[in-house]
This record gives structure tokens, C-alpha cells and sequence, in this order.
């Protein structure tokens, strides 16, 4: 399933980035930053195309040899990004969308907690819980 | 498979076959034709392009018509002879394939429409729709070859999971639709689709295949999408699998599709072949100026799919090649592709191409380390020489579409070099022209990288600044990006790199110690004039409180994220007018300047700890009022770390003069008061005992009753309060007025001038007099009011007159309250005679303070003079009042005492009422005490009326020095009315019958 998930704040700064090789880390931030462009591109592109932006889920962004990455952005600008390895044939799209959508609603229950301040990193254990389980393969 | 292979066939034969009917047929190709097509697809305008045949040479197999060529140019022949060998001939052609007989002359096609009975297959030689209906016929051969093609593709298509089913053979099968479709000028998309078609479903095949080890898992989720074979690839998918032993580019190779065929391809063969059978086709269709961009910038878009496509199926098939082979494929595609699109000047630098520069460069990269090409190094080993050669021979003879460079660089690590630069810079251009920053930044990164083994740190020091500033906000990144940095710096910029990495919490504790260290050793190579850095990448400023007075002080905390302790020299600029916001915008991401530090507070130097620490700076001279602006911290006399500037907050500098308010509540006149005056000492403070003289004005005693006092002060700090209770009793000159502002002047060595405050007092209550009188006795009514919406208590009122006596009219001896709204009266019975001074006095209790209110009345003569009577009665005769009938006014004047003038009285009645009839007013000599007059009124309506009044005035006859009687009227109480609101009673009038 997944090998790196990132939740990337209004400002294109990491609130979140988790990778399931911890080896890959640097690689994974790189990649992750560099996709961005691409999310910018689609955001800019979607707001032109119509007056609302109602779907969230970006689609592909970037895919190199090894890795496909896939975006999505909430309508309050943050960022979600999910890689996935590309030798991974079976990971049908539906399959990811319903990834970005999950973490959605993790993410949201993280932004309800009267606790957890916006600008912060999310460090919270339910939301990680979630992510790992994601890369695990578990949902 | 060629399309001239696949090219429609007109078939002659005929007599009237020549060189003209040949030039006729070739330009079949140069119009373009409607195409309607069944399933409803859209029509297209399409060319058809014919290879013209003789009958007996035709190939088979091929979409084809047949035409007959007659030379007859008479009926009589056409009758006698050439009709039977026309028909002979229609006779020997196949059911389902177009024919025509093309006639020589127009009377003798005529005749062969009507004897043939085919209208629509004969014609003239000179008929201008020849050309119109061969087209015709040939796409009708065409569409009937294509739906029939199509429908066998269809069919192969879905025994695709059968046994003994090859790609290979479907692959032929498929092509020959598809050169079919190519020969239709305008319809090559239709032909790329079929490409497509092929592409997709060997990608399809190869995802599947690498499913098989995935079996358990697929099928515990439930799913059942891949599961058409999964116990086995398909017998012709293995023969992918074989080791690659050539890796060439693009280009047709009729050795390759041979092998494809026949199931003995290699991966890239079939991906190569396919691709360049599509980009053939794409170059083909980009013959129209509109979709021109669009089809050209697919070209390059393709590419990179396919390169990773490649990588990804080389893996899945588990296919064996050299190491870097799969590489050097991929950047001889990438060249070449590069090399086409450079000839579409507008896709040089579109995203697609800059994107697979890019995708060219890591691989280049690749190579180049792997082969020992990458500057800096001792060259390519023998190994790595005979490697490269190698890979070399794998590309094959000269490709067609250019991209020779790789062979070459493969070579020398010279053109390698600057192959990679070249690539490495166009894209770099085109990321940055597009507003891509962020992958410019990995590709900078990477040329950094590739600087820096060169020995150009100072060109890889700029790309990697440039890096450093796309990754703001990801602090993982950068801290790699700043550690590489610091590798390629000398000098401050070192310095401050190292400051940075130290001061970055993300790295160890041990690692950013060596940072510190290394900085240490960096500083004592610096020259004098040192590094200026910005403050905040190594310190937070908490805050700068600033402490105004007569020292100027300013109280700082920061918070140091250096590893260890640092002595410091702090300094904090004051500033009287701000910088203008233009010199930042001149300097927008570079270095940190120093501002004007001329005026400053300052200490000594400090240790700063790692963590929260806080100091106070003190002025150093004298300071004019101004901005805390900037915060200096300089290290080792070195390093300078300057925060931006700002305004951090004022700093204050006052000649230290106290202030005074003034703080009480509602203050009430006539009774003792309390207030207070609140000192608040300026920047030097107020010593102990300094004395202060208050004067107040007249109206206003102090303390025991003088008005002026002087009270001492006890010692206070700067910005502190003393407040000091003063006691006060206003007497307000007027009882008038109800709010009075009294000003005082305070004198002391606090004050260069006197300091003038002022206090508002209350009237507490106002009193007014009535005068009321029966015959000849007077009552004296005095009315308090409270004024200041206090309740207060009343006690003891006391009248004194100045001449007569007065007795009070009993009330109770207990003080009285006096609410707002409420007011009390006090009646005293008067004694006197002529007119007179009153004074009256109550004492007020509020609180327990007690005060005393006073006022005074004059009262005029007052004392009885003349009684009044008067009365209505019904005139003679009648017993009473009616309406309408005349009634007597009977009217009584009596003189207490004989006065010396005569009287003028007048009746005022309400006209809507009486109607006073004969005289209404009279003159009376009062020589006699008595008059008793009759007069004369009628009531106009019934009901208890009031009476008419009746007026009296002194009358001052003309004689006196005057031409004109004067009027003057008594005083209050001088005329006692004894019938006053007396009222009469009126019956309504007699109905006369």
C-alpha cells in the first residue's frame, strides 16, 4: 500500500510525514516537496476551471521508476500526499482515493481536538495509528 | 508491415488503358472525401492514396476495385462486339468487390447504362465524376476491409486467455488494421489508436503476470479483478523474459517486428517497435496547424511513461541485462525523442520535454557513476571501460533519430560531462520558466552535486543557495541542503552556515556541537571585519520590554538553540525615526545590515546559555525618546547577530514631572468633604518629604478652615502613586447655581510652575417661598428640593425676619428625610408689617457629616388692604340661574384702612361662558370703605360655572404731571378675594313654548 504519507499545511510546510522505511526518509521529504509543484499547478488550474473546487482528490502528481505519488487537497488548502510504490500494479485508483478519504477524517477528528493548535506538527497518536496502518495495508 | 504493403488497389484492363487514364487514377490521392463510417462514429475527411495494377498482376488480400477500360467509341461496335466482352468481364469478378467500365465516349456510356442495367458503374472517361466515384468505390473497398479486419481483431481479442494465443500474431493481425487505417490520409489517429490498443494490452498482460504472486492476497480482500490467469503467465509472455542482449533506441528494425511475430522479441524490442510506430504516426498527423501543439507535446509526453513502464515490467519479467543497460536505453529514448521535438521550436521548452530531460538526466547520472564518468575522479577503471563498451555496442548501428551523443559520451568522460550539463541546464531553464521551483530545485541540487565533484564549489554553492531557499519550511531538507552547503563555503559564509546547522534543532546534540566547534575554529581565520547574520536563525527574541525612567533600561529575553554557552557583547539600538521600508526591499533575501547603533543601551558582556535567558541593557549617554529598533549580539568580536529591524518598543525619556489627578465622587457644597489627589512621580521620583503648597480659591476652605495648607510627601519611585486625602467645605457664594468648579494651584519643587487642578462641588438642595394669606393673616411656605439625587436628612429649619415675627406651624422635632423628587416644606405664620428680609436656615446631615444650608428671601408689602366679594345671582324676579337669562353680579369692595387713591376694577369673564352685558369695568373713589355695584351678566350655558373675575388695580387719575390715567397693580396678598373659586350654579334655559 502505501510507503510514505505526508499532510502538508497551507503555508506547503510539513505537518506530517511519516514513511514506513525510516531509511528513506530524506528521499521521501524530497519527493514529497517536489510534488507540490504539481499540486500547485492543479490547484490553480482547478480554481480557473470552476468557481468551486469540489473535488479534493488531485490524481497522480509525479511517478518516477519506483514511485507514484497522488495528491489530494481539502478545501482549506491543506495538503494530503500519499507515495506508493510503482511496482505495485494491483493498487487500483478507487483504492487510493478511499486512502486520501480516510485520512480526511482522521485528520479532521486531529483538527477538532480543542488541544492541538493549527500551526503545530500533528503528533497525535490516532492519526498516526492511522497512517500506519494505511502503509500496512490494514484499511 | 508498410503501408504501400497495405495501399488500395485499382485494377485495369481494357483497350482504353493509357497514359491518360493512368495520370487520371494517380490523382485519386489529391482531394480529400467525406468518410461516413457505421457504428456511429464521426465522419472524417480523409485522402486515399491507390496503387494502380493490371488486372493480372494484382496482389490479393488488399482492399481493391476493379475498372475496365473500353475503347469503343460507337454504339454500333459497342453493340456488335464490345458489349459482350464487358460483360463477360463483370461476370469473372468476385461477388462483393466494386468494379466499374469506363467508356471512351459519352453516347456509348449511355448506352452501356441503359443495356447494362448498372447506372452507377458506367461512365465516361470524360465524365468530371470519375475521379469523385473511384474515390468512392475505393472506401467503400476500404471500410469493407476495415470492418472486416476490425472484426477479426475483435474476435483474436477475446481468446486472448486461451492457450496457444500469441501477442505476437494478434500483433500482425492488429497491424494490418492498422496500416489500413494509415493509408487513409487524415485518419492516422485511428491508426495510433490501434497502437494504443496493443500497448495497452501488453501492459495489461505484464501487470497480470505480476500479480501471480499475489494471489493469497487478492483473494483475501475479496477481490476478483485479476484473477483471468493466475496460476501461469502465458507461454509468449515469457519469451519476454529472456536476457537483453542489445538495447537500441527508436527506429524500425524489420529484424525486430519478425522476431515480435514469432514470440522471440525482447522486452524492448515489442516497446520500442510499438513506440515508434506511434510517434510515425504522430509526426504524420501533425500536418494541420491547429493541433499541431497539442499532438507534438504528446510526443514527448509519451516518452516518459513508456521509459517507466520499461523499468517497471523489466523488473516484473525478471529480465536479465548488464548493469546500466536498462539506463542507457532510457536516455538514448529520451535523446532521441529530445532530438524530434527540438524541431518544433515551441516544445524545446515545454513541461512534457523539460520533464524527461529531467527523467535523462538522473539516468545519465546513473551511468556516470556506475561507469566512473563523473568528474573528479581518477577516470573509468578497465573494468568500467570495457562496461561502457559494452553498453555502447547495445545501442546498435546509427539510430535514425539522432541522439549518436550517448555512444560518444559513453567514450569520454569529457562528453559525457557535457552531455549531462546540457541536458542538466534545459531543463533547469524550462522548470524555472514555467514556475516549477521546486523540481528546479532537485535538479539544482543534483548539478550541485555534480559542481562539487568538478571542483566548483562556488558554482555549487550557488545552486545549492538556490535550493536552500525553495525548501523553506521543510526542515529536514534544509539542514541536508545547508549541511552540503557548507561543505562548498569558505569565509563568513561558512561561518554563518555553521551557526545555522548548530542552531538547527533537528540535528543531534553531538552533531551540531561539532558544527559550534567547527564555527569556533572558522571565527579565528575571519578577518576583522567579520560576519553580520541574522539574529533569528540562531537566537528566538522572546521579548524587549522597555523600562522608561531616568535610567533607560530595556529587560531582553531570547532564546539561544546553540548548543553551548556563548559570551556575547549585547547591544540595542535606539532609533528616533525608522528606516524606510525601501532599503528592505533592495535586500530582500540577502544579508542582514547593521543599522545605526550610535544610540544604544548596552552591557557588559554576557554569557548566553542555551535556552530562555534574559538580561537588562542600560543606556550608555545621554538618549533622546525613541524606537528599540534593533538587537546586536557579537560574538567573539566576529560574528554579528543583528535581528531585523523593527519596532521593538519605545524607550521614554521624560524630565521626570509628577502628575496629579484628582479622584472622589459626587462632592457636595456646604458640608465637609473628602478627595483625593493621586502624585504620580515622574522619571526622577518624589523624595521624602517633599513639601507641596495647595491654594484654593476663594469660596473653598481646606483642612481646618484656611485656604491654603501644605502637606509633605513621602518618597516615590518613579511611576509610582502617592495619593493624599484632602478635606474640603465649598460655600458657593450664589444659591443659584447647582454644580461650581473650583480651581486649585499646587506649588512645589516638583514643578517648575504652578500646577493648576480643579475640583466640581454640588449644591445639595434649593429652597423657594410661597406667600399665602387668609383675610388678614400671612403664612410663609418654604419648599426644599434635593438637587443632587442624594437622600439627605433636614433638621432645624430656622426663618429669621428682619423685622415682625414668625411662628412656625408644628411639625415633628425629628429630622426629616429629603429624597430626590420629594420635596419637604416647611409654614411659618408671619407677623409683620411692610416689606421684609427672610432668612432661611437648615442644617443637612448626610453620612454623619453634617453641613447647613442657607438662603435668602425678600418679601414685598403685603399686609391686607382690600377685601373682595362678589356674587351671581338671578336677576329680579327669578329664583334662580338660567341659561340665556340675565343674572346680577353683585360686587363687595372693602378698604381695611382708608387709602389714598381710587380703585379701577374690571370684570374678566370667559366669553364661552358669560356675556357680560353694560359696563364691564368702572373707576371707584374709595372715600367710603364700602361699595357695593351691581352688574350685569348672563351665563351662556347651564352647569356650575366659575365665576367672573374680578380685577383691581390702583388708578392714578391724568392730573398728576401726566396726560394718560395710570394702571398699577397691588402686590401679592394686598387683595384678599373672599369669593375666589366660587362657583355658580346655572340652570339650563326655558324652552319658550
Amino acid at each position: 500500500m502505501a510507503v510514505c504519507v505526508a499532510v502538508i499545511g497551507k503555508d506547503n510546510a510539513p505537518k506530517y510525514v511519516s514513511c514506513l522505511n525510516p531509511n528513506m526518509e530524506l528521499d521521501f521529504h524530497y519527493k514529497v516537496h517536489n510534488a507540490l509543484d504539481v499540486v500547485e499547478e492543479k490547484m490553480s488550474a482547478n480554481g480557473k476551471a470552476s468557481g468551486d473546487i469540489r473535488e479534493l482528490y488531485l490524481g497522480l502528481l509525479n511517478s518516477t521508476d519506483d514511485h507514484k505519488i497522488f495528491g489530494y487537497v481539502t478545501n482549506t488548502k491543506i495538503k494530503f500526499v500519499i507515495v506508493t510504490e510503482s511496482a505495485n500494479t494491483s493498487l487500483r485508483d478507487n483504492e487510493v482515493r478511499m486512502m486520501f478519504r480516510r485520512l480526511h477524517s482522521v485528520y479532521a477528528d486531529v483538527v477538532c481536538n480543542p488541544f492541538y493548535n493549527p500551526s503545530e506538527p500533528i503528533s497525535s497518536k490516532a492519526f498516526n495509528e492511522t497512517v500506519r496502518n494505511m502503509m500496512a495495508g490494514n484499511l | 508491415m508498410n503501408y504501400e504493403e497495405s495501399k488500395a488497389v485499382i485494377t485495369y484492363t481494357g483497350e482504353g488503358w493509357n497514359a491518360n487514364a493512368k495520370s487520371l487514377l494517380e490523382a485519386v490521392g489529391a482531394d480529400s472525401f467525406e468518410w461516413r463510417r457505421p457504428l456511429g462514429r464521426g465522419p472524417k475527411h480523409v485522402r486515399v492514396e491507390a496503387a494502380l495494377f493490371a488486372a493480372a498482376e494484382a496482389p490479393s488480400n488488399r482492399p481493391m476495385i476493379h475498372t475496365f477500360w473500353s475503347a469503343c467509341t460507337d454504339v454500333d461496335t459497342w453493340r456488335s462486339s464490345e458489349k459482350d466482352r464487358v460483360e463477360r468481364w463483370i461476370r469473372s469478378i468476385a461477388a462483393g468487390v466494386e468494379w466499374l467500365v469506363v467508356l471512351a465516349a459519352p453516347k456509348v456510356a449511355d448506352k452501356a447504362r441503359t443495356e447494362l442495367k448498372q447506372s452507377e458503374r458506367c461512365i465516361s472517361s470524360r465524365d468530371p465524376a470519375l475521379l469523385r466515384r473511384v474515390r468512392q468505390m475505393l472506401l467503400t473497398a476500404i471500410s469493407n476491409e476495415e470492418q472486416r479486419l476490425g472484426q477479426e481483431v475483435r474476435k483474436e481479442r477475446e481468446r486472448r486467455n486461451e492457450q496457444g494465443w500469441s501477442f505476437g500474431e494478434y500483433l500482425a493481425l492488429q497491424e494490418q488494421l492498422a496500416a489500413l487505417l494509415g493509408t487513409l490520409k487524415g485518419a492516422e489517429d485511428e491508426a495510433l489508436v490501434q497502437y494504443d490498443e496493443l500497448d495497452a494490452l501488453f501492459t495489461q498482460f505484464v501487470r497480470n503476470a505480476s500479480l501471480i504472486g499475489k494471489v493469497n492476497f487478492v483473494l483475501r480482500n475479496g477481490k476478483q479483478q485479476h484473477l483471468n490467469f493466475l496460476s501461469e503467465p502465458p507461454p509468449w509472455l515469457t519469451s519476454f523474459s529472456a536476457p537483453l542482449k542489445e538495447w537500441r533506441g527508436l527506429g524500425i528494425d524489420s529484424n525486430a517486428r519478425f522476431a515480435i511475430v514469432n514470440s522471440d522479441a525482447s522486452l524492448l524490442q515489442l516497446r520500442v517497435y510499438l513506440f515508434t510506430r506511434q510517434l510515425n504516426l504522430l509526426l504524420k498527423m501533425n500536418q494541420p496547424q491547429q493541433s499541431q501543439k497539442r499532438i507534438s507535446s504528446q510526443i514527448a509526453e509519451r516518452c516518459l511513461p513508456l521509459l517507466q513502464i520499461c523499468s517497471n515490467e523489466l523488473r516484473i519479467l525478471e529480465v536479465d541485462f548488464p548493469e546500466g543497460a536498462a539506463s542507457c536505453w532510457a536516455v538514448q529514448v529520451s535523446l532521441q525523442v529530445l532530438h524530434v521535438c527540438r524541431k518544433y521550436p515551441d516544445q524545446v521548452h515545454s513541461l512534457p520535454a523539460a520533464t524527461l530531460c529531467d527523467y535523462a538526466c538522473q539516468k545519465l547520472f546513473q551511468l556516470g557513476e556506475l561507469l566512473g564518468l563523473m568528474p573528479g575522479g581518477q577516470g573509468p577503471s578497465s573494468a568500467q571501460i570495457d562496461a561502457a563498451l559494452w553498453l555502447g555496442a547495445g545501442l546498435g548501428p546509427e539510430p535514425p533519430f539522432g541522439g549518436e551523443q550517448l555512444k560518444e559520451a559513453l567514450g569520454s568522460p569529457a562528453a559525457f560531462q557535457n552531455l549531462y550539463l546540457e541536458l542538466a541546464e534545459l531543463a533547469l531553464g524550462t522548470f524555472k520558466h514555467l514556475g516549477r521551483s521546486r523540481s528546479a530545485r532537485q535538479l539544482g541540487h543534483q548539478l550541485a552535486n555534480f559542481h562539487q565533484l568538478r571542483g566548483d564549489p562556488h558554482l555549487a554553492a550557488a545552486y545549492l543557495s538556490d535550493a536552500l531557499t525553495a525548501v523553506e519550511g521543510w526542515p529536514t531538507l534544509e539542514i541536508h541542503i545547508l549541511s552540503q552547503l557548507a561543505e562548498c563555503l569558505t569565509g563568513e559564509k561558512l561561518a554563518m552556515a555553521r551557526a545555522r546547522l548548530a542552531a538547527s534543532l533537528t540535528l543531534e546534540l553531538e552533531v551540531r556541537k561539532q558544527h559550534w566547534h567547527q564555527l569556533l575554529q572558522i571565527l579565528k581565520t575571519l578577518d576583522d571585519d567579520g560576519c553580520v547574520m541574522p539574529l533569528e536563525e540562531v537566537f528566538d527574541l522572546v521579548s524587549v520590554t522597555p523600562i522608561s525612567g531616568h535610567r533607560q533600561q530595556a529587560n531582553v529575553k531570547i532564546n539561544s538553540r546553540l548548543p553551548e554557552a556563548v559570551l556575547v557583547n549585547p547591544s540595542l539600538s535606539v532609533q528616533t525615526s525608522l528606516p524606510q521600508v525601501s532599503r528592505k526591499e533592495s535586500n530582500p533575501r540577502g544579508r542582514r545590515l547593521r543599522g545605526n547603533f550610535s544610540a544604544c543601551l548596552s552591557s557588559e558582556p554576557i554569557k548566553i546559555q542555551p535556552g530562555l535567558n534574559e538580561f537588562i541593557l542600560n543606556a550608555q549617554g545621554d538618549l533622546h525618546t525613541g524606537h528599540l529598533s534593533q538587537l546586536s549580539l557579537i560574538m567573539n568580536d566576529k560574528m554579528d547577530f543583528v535581528s531585523a529591524e523593527a519596532r521593538l518598543g519605545i524607550i521614554e525619556v521624560k524630565k521626570g514631572e509628577a502628575t496629579i489627578s484628582v479622584e472622589s465622587g459626587q462632592l457636595l457644597a456646604r458640608m465637609p468633604q473628602k478627595f483625593q489627589l493621586r502624585f504620580t512621580a515622574g522619571t526622577d521620583g518624589i523624595e521624602e518629604g517633599t513639601e507641596v503648597t495647595i491654594k484654593a480659591p476663594r469660596g473653598l476652605s481646606l483642612g481646618d478652615g484656611g485656604r491654603q495648607i501644605v502637606i509633605e510627601l513621602p518618597k516615590t519611585e518613579q511611576g509610582q502613586d502617592t495619593v493624599v486625602t484632602l478635606e474640603a467645605i465649598a460655600t458657593p457664594p450664589s444659591a443659584k447655581s447647582t454644580d461650581i468648579e473650583y480651581g486649585l494651584t499646587l506649588t512645589s519643587s516638583l514643578w517648575e510652575q504652578a500646577y493648576p487642578v480643579s475640583v466640581n462641588f454640588t449644591v445639595p438642595v434649593a429652597a423657594s417661598v410661597k406667600l399665602h394669606t387668609a383675610m388678614k393673616t400671612k403664612f410663609l411656605q418654604v419648599v426644599v428640593s434635593s438637587t443632587c439625587r442624594q437622600r439627605l436628612m433636614l433638621s432645624d429649619p430656622i426663618l429669621e425676619l428682619s423685622l415682625g415675627t414668625c411662628t412656625p406651624l408644628p411639625i415633628s422635632p425629628k429630622p426629616l428625610t429629603l429624597d430626590p423628587d420629594r420635596p419637604l416644606s416647611y409654614i411659618w405664620q408671619l407677623e409683620i408689617d411692610g416689606p421684609i428680609r427672610a432668612k432661611f436656615n437648615v442644617n443637612l446631615t448626610k453620612d454623619e457629616v453634617n453641613g447647613a444650608y442657607n438662603c435668602e428671601f425678600e418679601l414685598a408689602e403685603c399686609a391686607t388692604m382690600i377685601f373682595v366679594n362678589s356674587k351671581v345671582a338671578a336677576a329680579s324676579g327669578a329664583e334662580v340661574c338660567r341659561a340665556n337669562a340675565m343674572c346680577h353680579l353683585h360686587l363687595t369692595v372693602e378698604a381695611s384702612e382708608a387709602i389714598g387713591h381710587s380703585l379701577m376694577y374690571e370684570l374678566l369673564a370667559d366669553q364661552s361662558m358669560w356675556a357680560v352685558c353694560g359696563r364691564t369695568a368702572g373707576v371707584l373713589n374709595l372715600d367710603q370703605p364700602s361699595h357695593n355695584l351691581v352688574l350685569e351678566v348672563m351665563p351662556l350655558t347651564s352647569g356650575f360655572l366659575p365665576h367672573p373675575q374680578v380685577r383691581l388695580s390702583k388708578y392714578i387719575p391724568a392730573n398728576a404731571g401726566s396726560t394718560h390715567p395710570k394702571l398699577e397693580p397691588f402686590g401679592p396678598g394686598q387683595v384678599y378675594n373672599k369669593s375666589k373659586s366660587l362657583q355658580v350654579h346655572v340652570l339650563p334655559a326655558i324652552q319658550s313654548s
